[in-house]
């Protein structure tokens, strides 16, 4: 069931705003700026970083962290940067962090990503796994395809939160895709 | 041959494919697929194929976020949010755009030096005292400027109140620096004015060391003085040039004070000696600056906030 979550914004004016322009509020106070934003990115973020990660615990922690460092940063937020692009961005290097103390540390990533986050699709029966699949990509392909077929951004905002082009974005998908592909036909 | 041209172009169609998917495809590309698509049975099937991977993603059961952690963040934030207020309740009406953020400090700063003199005017004898009056002056002034920079790297801006405060208190100290500086040596006004700056370089430096480290004070003062002012600037100015704004603030401070340079080097008794110490001091100062800005770069962009 969707949780009831409490969200107010001024009659609505705040959710008629780009994320852009309720930035600019938020910098600003705006508590209601605020909320709308986080009415907006709250679930994506985190089903953001459950597909990444994959485990609650580690996810809940990276959540909290990801607003505590976009409420601490706001002010250094521009307007000429898409908000999409920098929440992703913040989230995405906390979890890079956090892969590379998992990998230091020893603890597998597949073995991680063999929890129970990413349940079998139905279009993908024929797979032995379809975890599996998503495991064997490379961490930059899995990234690509999350961001861009999962949570929906566009390759402008997905190349910026990787940090590569746009161009080496679609090649990440287009293997990440031949892989699965691979796979489906394997099983 | 045809088999060769036929494989590159569908080698070409497969990352075209993939854009067109994915809702990237572009007009130019978009008419080169189709051409080719209408003369290739195996890229036909591939889109087809391709597309219905695409689509199972569908399948995949969004992660639901547990309601206490969504309830315990949001009232996190917004506690974060009204302690912020709560501090500073008054500055919500105080209109901070424009020309007003650099007035408001400084009148701020104004009345507060108004005030502080005609109190220790009131309090000690300052022909006396001064020098211990500057000391502390210099010590607060010392730590403003650790509490500025410290207030920059943790992502608060030229517009944020704690800032503003820290200026209008610096600029306060500043003219209460001038005039108790004024009033000890009774120079005339256009001259202690010029002299202030290194007249409390040299009573800092006899208090600590000995008149014969006035210079080593000198370098050490102008310094860091110099580097603040680098790193504040990079700070409030975040931009794509953060070095180029680091030296414009070491460098412009390194010019207002050219003339106290150049009036305590003529008139104090070491002559030219300090001048060129204490020129050096600056230049020194400036690179510091530099050093400092690119270390607060570094620091604000990879540590404290990687994403900005």
């Amino acid at each position: 069931m969707e949780p009831q979550f409490r969200i107010s914004n001024e009659g609505g004016l705040a959710s008629s705003l780009s994320d852009e322009e309720l930035m600019k509020r938020y910098q600003s106070g705006d508590e209601a700026a605020f909320e709308e934003i986080y009415s907006r990115y709250g679930k994506k973020i985190y089903g953001f970083l459950m597909r990444r990660l994959g485990q609650p615990d580690d996810c809940a922690e990276l959540f909290q962290e990801t607003f505590l460092r976009l409420h601490k940063g706001r002010a250094l937020y521009r307007p000429e940067m898409p908000f999409k692009a920098w929440v992703y961005t913040i989230a995405n290097n906390l979890i890079r962090d956090r892969l590379r103390t998992k990998t230091r540390l020893g603890v597998s990533q597949a073995s991680e990503e063999d929890g129970n986050s990413i349940e079998i699709p139905n279009g993908f029966h024929q797979m032995l796994s379809f975890k599996e699949a998503l495991a064997k990509l490379t961490d930059d392909q899995r990234e690509a395809i999350i961001l861009s077929r999962l949570q929906g951004l566009r390759y402008e905002e997905v190349a910026r939160v990787m940090g590569r082009s746009t161009e080496a974005v679609n090649q990440l998908i287009q293997r990440a895709m031949h892989h699965l592909r691979e796979c489906i036909n394997e099983s | 041959m045809n088999l060769e041209k036929k494989k590159t172009t569908c080698e070409d169609s497969e990352s075209l494919l993939v854009k067109k998917i994915t809702g990237e495809l572009r007009p130019e590309e978009k008419q080169s697929l189709e051409s080719h698509l209408a003369q290739c049975a195996f890229c036909v099937a591939q889109e087809q194929e391709l597309a219905k991977e695409w689509q199972s993603f569908d399948a995949l059961p969004a992660p639901e976020i547990p309601a206490a952690l969504y309830e315990k963040t949001r009232e996190t934030i917004l506690g974060h949010l009204r302690r912020e207020k709560a501090l500073f309740p008054w500055t919500e009406r105080i209109p901070m755009k424009g020309i007003w953020s650099l007035l408001i400090p400084f009148a701020a700063g104004l009345a507060m030096t108004g005030v502080s003199y005609a109190l220790i005017r009131s309090l000690i004898d300052l022909r006396i005292h001064h020098q211990h009056i500057l000391i502390t002056l210099f010590s607060l002034w010392g730590l403003l400027f650790a509490g500025g920079f410290w207030l920059i790297l943790q992502g608060k801006r030229k517009k944020t109140i704690l800032l503003d405060v820290v200026a209008s208190f610096s600029i306060a100290i500043t003219f209460l620096t001038l005039l108790i500086s004024s009033l000890a040596s009774g120079v005339d006004a256009l001259r202690w004015f010029a002299m202030s700056a290194t007249y409390e370089v040299a009573v800092a430096s006899s208090y600590l060391f000995g008149i014969g480290n006035t210079f080593v004070a000198g370098w050490g003062i102008y310094a860091c003085l110099a580097s603040f002012i680098g790193a504040f600037f990079f700070g409030v100015r975040r931009g794509p040039a953060f070095s180029q704004n680091a030296l414009l603030g070491s460098f412009l401070i390194t010019v207002l004070l050219s003339p106290a340079i150049y009036l305590q080097g003529s008139s104090h008794a070491h002559g030219y000696g300090i001048l060129a110490f204490a020129a050096l001091g600056s230049f020194v100062g400036a690179l510091v600056g530099v050093g400092m800005g690119s270390m607060g770069s570094f620091i604000l962009r990879r540590i404290l906030i990687p994403t900005a």
